[in-house]
């Protein structure tokens, strides 16, 4: 409740509200601005651009390191403990099955994008198949419960929450099964010299000696499995926090270059551009699938179909993905996910914006 | 590929480099986590559900690979100079080379790897550790710092301006002319004959009407204690009808970064962090003043008291109205320099 206060005397200020024009109702003139100081356009100085760059590097760095930590952890003992062929023996076996359960796992073990390939590398080695892997790796950072929960939570206030969060989970899922799908295709062409060699599960015959089977061995002391667990650890994390520093550097770099704002604005131009831009914008900014719902909710004017394209490529491929990427697979396969992902992404994309057309829904909030 | 012994055709030395290196680097990283947890750093960086894994990650780095590595190693090393040796190379200043061979058993080791394919270039070991030192450094020399995100949030506000239309300033209706159409909800005489009156208009501003004894009225905002508003509530509430009815007329509280229009008009802007600095957006809310402002420089950090009002604007998106929240400011000491205790909202 308000107070009543004794009135004051006149003062120059009491009468400037009253000569000027003011707001507001809903009906707005517009008065084009005379003079806009402010609205200069203004170029970056080096301190803020090196700044900008900076505090993006640090931030993508220190948020991603604990996964790749806890993915370095869980690898040792993994490849400590994990006896081989374990996993294959609850896994269906054909191909088709086994690959769209990989691509729910996520809803089990959720898992940030970073962390999983750590531990992916040594499942690999385990023997776990590579199509369900990649079903996992691929589906996993969009199909869990917190990436489902945020992404409502981001569009709620926009009341499309139910269509984001169907759309992305449906075309994550599909997504990741056919190229999954490819890959079995191609591994059964090619076989294992589609991975880097750690990735390789050690064959019986070459080594000699059954990794963790029944067969008797000398029994290893706690000393020992400690050491072992130490020294994948180590090896792994350095390994790939070496190429997450490198892909936070690349996507630093390109935060300086192209703002959100440009897409927007190429968008709005041009609107059969908004669906590519957005899948190249998702693949320089390398956000994690937690926050990503927002950034992309924050393009209010950007029709579902763009949006869903930043949505379900993001988390599948992004820069320091791919460069993470060249530590377990190597490059026919590197190329294989890259293109089935980006291929699948804009063709369904596209689909779901004709879609919209077709059923004469705006596919813009508001 | 557990290193837990150096490969047949691998030097001594440089296995043992390969692990004091990696244990030096890690326990570099491991350290510099848990610091910047403890000091704060990581608020300029970082949402705060995202601080305590920080702090874990350290700390397992420390204990699963520091600790347990180098004690690992250590006992390699001191396995090493278990055999008595009384051979030739062994004189006090005998130098370690690949050639040598100074026993061929090694504490307890498994050969459970087959990628003896792995390169031990040394250099690519040393470019790797130089590039890992990279955030160590960073650290060392007091980054991030407050100022950086400072001067990141004024970059990342340029950045915008840079590609959208320059805002233009608001006109419309003066208070006097709004306030015809108002309701009056409170009427008090005044002790020297003057009537104050309370009005409230369609869109839930609040005016004060002084009618004196003699002259015209006078017309200003009432400001209430206020509430600290988020700008995201504010930027959300601007999309459906019945929250910009439930928020307008209330008196908001609101920090962020000043970026001038006109004379009187200037946008609030604040950066929206949800996961980390990564993923911050601008997000803007728009400041009508009493009086023109002098005194206060694009970027500085303000702190706004006013009511909320949501005003269109023209030419939507195949029909859509497009509403941005404004706040109107009762009197120009509602206005306030200062320091961000936070330079995102989160």
């Amino acid at each position: 409740m308000f107070t009543m206060i004794p009135v004051l005397p006149t003062t120059a200020s009491d009468n400037a509200l009253d000569g000027e024009p003011f707001t507001l109702d809903g009906r707005i003139v517009f008065c084009p601005a005379t003079s806009q100081p402010g609205n200069e356009v203004s170029h970056l100085t080096p301190e803020e651009a090196v700044s900008l760059f900076l505090i993006k590097f640090l931030a993508i760095l220190w948020e991603a390191m604990p996964f790749i930590v806890l993915g370095a952890v869980l690898a040792g003992i993994l490849e400590e403990f994990l006896p081989q062929q374990a996993i294959t023996r609850f896994l269906p076996k054909q191909a088709i099955p086994a690959v769209m359960i990989g691509a729910v796992l996520g809803l089990v073990f959720p898992m940030c994008e970073c962390g999983i390939l750590v531990v992916m590398r040594r499942l690999l080695r385990k023997g776990l198949p590579l199509s369900c892997c990649i079903a996992y790796m691929l589906a996993g950072p969009i199909i869990n419960v917190v990436v489902i929960f945020s992404t409502w939570a981001a569009f709620e206030g926009h009341g499309i929450a139910k269509e984001m969060v169907g759309l992305r989970v449906g075309l994550a899922f599909v997504v990741a099964c056919l190229t999954a799908l490819i890959v079995h295709v191609q591994y059964l062409k090619h076989g294992n010299a589609l991975l880097t060699n750690i990735a390789i599960p050690p064959t019986i015959a070459a080594s000699g000696v059954d990794d963790g089977d029944a067969a008797p061995k000398v029994k290893k002391s706690i000393g020992q499995r400690l050491s072992n667990i130490s020294a994948t650890s180590m090896h792994d994390f350095v390994d790939i926090t070496l190429f997450l520093t490198l892909g936070a550097v690349l996507a630093a770099t390109a935060k300086l270059f192209i703002a959100p704002s440009e897409v927007e604005a190429l968008s709005r131009e041009q609107p059969f551009l908004a669906i590519p831009a957005m899948m190249l914008l998702a693949f320089l900014m390398c956000l994690c699938s937690e926050a990503d719902a927002f950034v992309a909710a924050s393009f209010t004017k950007m029709h579902v179909s763009a949006k869903l394209a930043f949505l379900v490529l993001g988390p599948m491929l992004d820069i320091k993905l791919v460069l993470m990427f060249t530590r377990v697979f190597r490059r026919r396969l590197i190329l294989t996910i890259a293109t089935s992902v980006i291929i699948l992404v804009f063709v369904l994309s596209v689909g779901v914006h004709l879609v919209y057309q077709a059923r004469g829904l705006s596919g813009v909030p508001g | 590929m557990a290193h837990s012994h150096p490969h047949p055709g691998e030097s001594l030395r440089d296995y043992f480099t390969e692990q004091l290196l990696g244990i030096m680097v890690c326990a570099g990283l491991g350290f510099v986590a848990v610091r910047m947890y403890t000091n704060g750093m990581l608020n300029y960086i970082l949402a705060k559900p995202f601080h305590l894994p920080v702090l874990i990650g350290g700390i397992a780095v420390l204990t699963v690979i520091v600790l347990l590595r180098a004690i690992a190693v250590w006992r390699e090393a001191g396995a090493l100079q278990a055999p008595a040796y009384d051979g030739p190379e062994c004189s006090p200043d005998h130098v370690h080379d690949p050639t040598c061979n100074h026993g061929n058993s090694y504490p307890g080791h498994s050969h459970d790897d087959g990628d003896h394919a792995h390169s031990h270039d040394m250099s690519w070991m040393f470019v790797t550790m130089l590039i890992l030192v990279v955030p160590i450094t960073l650290f060392v020399i007091g980054m991030p710092n407050g100022n950086m995100a400072r001067l990141a949030a004024i970059a990342e506000a340029k950045l915008e301006g840079r590609n959208t239309a320059p805002e233009e300033a608001l006109g419309g209706a003066t208070l006097r002319d709004q306030a015809k159409d108002a309701t009056v909800y409170d009427e008090q005489k005044q002790p020297d004959g003057s009537t104050v009156r309370l009005l409230k208009t369609q869109s839930g501003l609040q005016i004060r009407e002084v009618v004196p004894v003699s002259g015209e009225p006078k017309y200003s905002l009432i400001t209430a204690e206020g509430t600290e508003f988020r700008f995201n509530d504010l930027n959300d509430a601007a999309f459906s009808d019945e929250k910009r009815k439930s928020y307008e007329g209330q008196t908001a509280i609101l920090e962020g970064r000043f970026k001038r229009i006109a004379d009187k008009d200037f946008t609030l802007f604040r950066m929206k962090m949800t996961c980390c600095a990564a993923d911050t957006i601008p997000l803007k809310v728009r400041i009508i003043v009493p009086q023109a402002i002098n005194g206060i420089n694009n970027y500085d950090w303000v702190r706004v008291k006013g009511q909320i009002q949501f005003v269109k604007l023209p030419g939507g998106n195949a029909g859509a109205e497009t509403y941005i929240p404004v706040i109107m400011v009762g009197d120009i000491t509602d206005v306030v320099k200062g320091e961000p205790k936070n330079e995102y909202e989160q």
